[in-house]
């Protein structure tokens, strides 16, 4: 070797230090990494803290406002059973009472989704096809979208009465619009020069809406059927709220009733039930636009 | 392949008035007769004349340049070749048929690119065969698209998305698409208006490259006359709104014009541009919409 070794200004050799290194862990990076779940476990307790300090003050009225403790002692009897009920408010509270309107709630939901997102789709794009059908069905379909949906449930009540039927109605009637719409606006909006290259290089009708069309609708569909999975959340809650029901009527059944006889502690429960189930969904559903269409992502930006 | 390109040697020098077709010349392909064509404006319930008697004669194996203002119509012309629209008078001939619809010999290449975001860069490229029978195997056709990919310099990208590349790639997954099929034209609009003024140039120089070995028919439409110098055969240069052609310009330097670098070095290239310019600039200042109308010096 008879050529010197190219060094680094302070003389180290240039191998020493490759262009892609680990990064030693210090308190700084660790903090920079993973500051926003630290902020959010302190912030938590801190909130649960004082909702506790508050509630056992004395201040305010325990039926309307429960010590925090009491509410995680009613989750477990409700989610877990095997609740010693002496000496507790044990009105509507029973072992596994959340989990079962829960699971209610959940199946009706559901099935009414997957009619809604199955129904909607379809419209949405015959809608978007069809010249003739989307003169024909807008003016209903805007008009329902547009009002206020609660307005028209005096209505269903007076046809479908308080069976189980006018819950489907209810979470329809919030859930369907938003996959129509969207599904519409997806074939309404597809970049006429990508059906120009494809009309170019042979494409017939079918295949325009095949090849280009409904590729180009799918994130539109993806963002319609997010939002239509929050808005059938509140139907269905607030279908419960109407709904008859006498001892199994769903979350928001629970909701409701357990705050009309002062049980403070199920009702926080049984929400805070509810707002987990939503915060999972709804940010569960957030990342799907991103997996399906990654293109979107990264042309809007 | 090889006849086709050594008949570039015997290009059309043909000008205005001289359009007939010699015995020995190359064979017309495109011809259009007193075309007029326009669009319709739906929401201000309008028709808008985009070009008016428009004669205009490609032959095989020319680089034919439509350059003029924007607005003037350019666009409509390469639509109507492609088949997409229809001319209001007048005839458009390809082949010795009236275009009647697109047609598996006629390829496109978009300025905004037009390929699909969803696609990676070979089954964009693989999209012409799916859609037409070319006449070749599905395994064939797969040889073809990635040897194209390679030849626009796409080598390796055969499984990117588009929005994984930068702009001119895209346009070369627009140009491997054209040519993949082996059209007798490539119309291509305003291929490097999206891109930027660097890789505009490499662009240009590969284009011709891939045309002069490939011996392809293109039109080409551009507003930079710098482009139309660089590439063309022939310019047309086209009047503003409704169009109409002014002249059309033989570029007579020799090939290949941008693989060496500096074309505009050349004496001739100052006097061709001088010349483009000045039936452009009238044009361009002639515009209704600018100010530079009301000069009366202009």
């Amino acid at each position: 070797m008879t050529q010197a070794p190219i060094k680094n200004t302070d003389g180290t050799s240039i191998e020493s230090q490759p262009r892609l290194r680990e990064a030693k862990w210090t308190w700084g990076r660790i903090w920079t990494r993973y500051r926003y779940g630290i902020i959010t476990v302190i912030n938590l307790s801190v909130f649960f803290a004082i909702w506790q300090w508050f509630a056992s003050s004395g201040r305010v009225n325990p039926l309307i406002f429960p010590e925090f403790t009491d509410v995680l002692r009613t989750l477990k009897i409700g989610w877990f059973g095997g609740g010693n009920l002496e000496g507790f408010n044990n009105r509507m509270l029973a072992d596994f009472v959340i989990v079962k309107n829960f699971w209610e709630t959940l199946k009706i939901y559901s099935l009414a989704m997957v009619i809604a997102i199955g129904c909607g789709i379809p419209i949405g794009l015959a809608m978007g096809g069809s010249k003739w059908l989307d003169a024909i069905l807008s003016p209903y379909v805007w008009t329902l979208s547009s009002l206020p949906r609660i307005a028209i449930y005096p209505i269903l009540l007076l046809f479908l009465g308080i069976g189980p039927q006018i819950k489907y109605a209810i979470i329809l009637s919030t859930a369907i619009f938003p996959v129509i719409i969207n599904t519409w606006a997806g074939v309404k909006t597809t970049d006429q020069s990508l059906i120009n290259a494809a009309k170019v290089f042979g494409a017939n009708k079918s295949q325009v809406y095949r090849k280009v069309v409904l590729p180009y609708t799918l994130p539109f569909v993806v963002s319609g059927v997010q939002l239509s999975l929050s808005r059938g959340l509140i139907g269905v809650v607030l279908a419960e709220f109407l709904s008859g029901a006498t001892t199994l009527g769903g979350i928001g059944w629970l909701v409701f009733r357990s705050a009309a006889a002062f049980n403070s502690p199920l009702t926080y429960a049984a929400l805070m039930s509810l707002a987990v189930f939503a915060l999972i969904l709804v940010q569960g559903t957030r990342s799907m636009e991103a997996k399906i269409a990654p293109w979107r992502q990264a042309t809007t930006t | 392949m090889a006849e086709l390109s050594t008949s570039n040697v015997g290009r059309p020098q043909s000008s205005v008035g001289k359009e007939e077709m010699s015995p020995t010349g190359p064979k017309p392909l495109i011809v259009t007769e007193n075309m007029t064509c326009g669009y319709e404006l739906e929401r201000e319930r309008k028709l808008l004349t985009a070009l008016v008697d428009i004669s205009l004669t490609v032959h095989e194996g020319e680089f034919m340049v439509l350059v003029g203002p924007s607005g003037c119509g350019k666009t409509t012309f390469i639509n109507v070749i492609a088949g997409l629209i229809k001319p209001w008078k007048g005839t458009a001939s390809f082949n010795g048929k009236p275009i009647v619809g697109t047609g598996p010999d006629r390829a496109m290449v978009f300025q905004d690119y037009a390929i699909m975001p969803w696609r990676t860069v070979l089954q964009n490229v693989l999209l012409p065969f799916e859609l037409r029978d070319h006449g070749i195997s599905k395994k064939d056709a797969d040889e073809r698209a990635r040897a194209t990919i390679s030849d626009v310099g796409l080598g390796g990208f055969e499984g990117s998305f588009p929005h994984e590349l930068s702009g001119g790639m895209r346009q070369r997954v627009g140009i491997a698409r054209g040519m993949v099929t082996q059209p007798k034209v490539l119309l291509a609009d305003e291929p490097f208006g999206a891109v930027d003024a660097m890789t505009r140039e490499v662009l240009q120089g590969q284009l011709e490259m891939l045309v002069m070995n490939a011996g392809q028919t293109v039109v080409f439409i551009t507003h930079s006359i710098d482009e139309a110098i660089a590439l063309g055969d022939r310019v047309a240069v086209i009047s503003h709104r409704p169009g109409t052609i002014r002249e059309i310009v033989d570029i007579d330097m020799p090939r290949p014009r941008l693989a060496e670098g500096e074309i505009t070095g050349d004496p001739r290239y100052g006097e061709l541009r001088e010349h483009l310019w000045s039936l452009v600039k009238d044009e361009a200042f002639g515009a209704k919409d600018l100010p530079f109308h009301e000069d009366p010096e202009a």
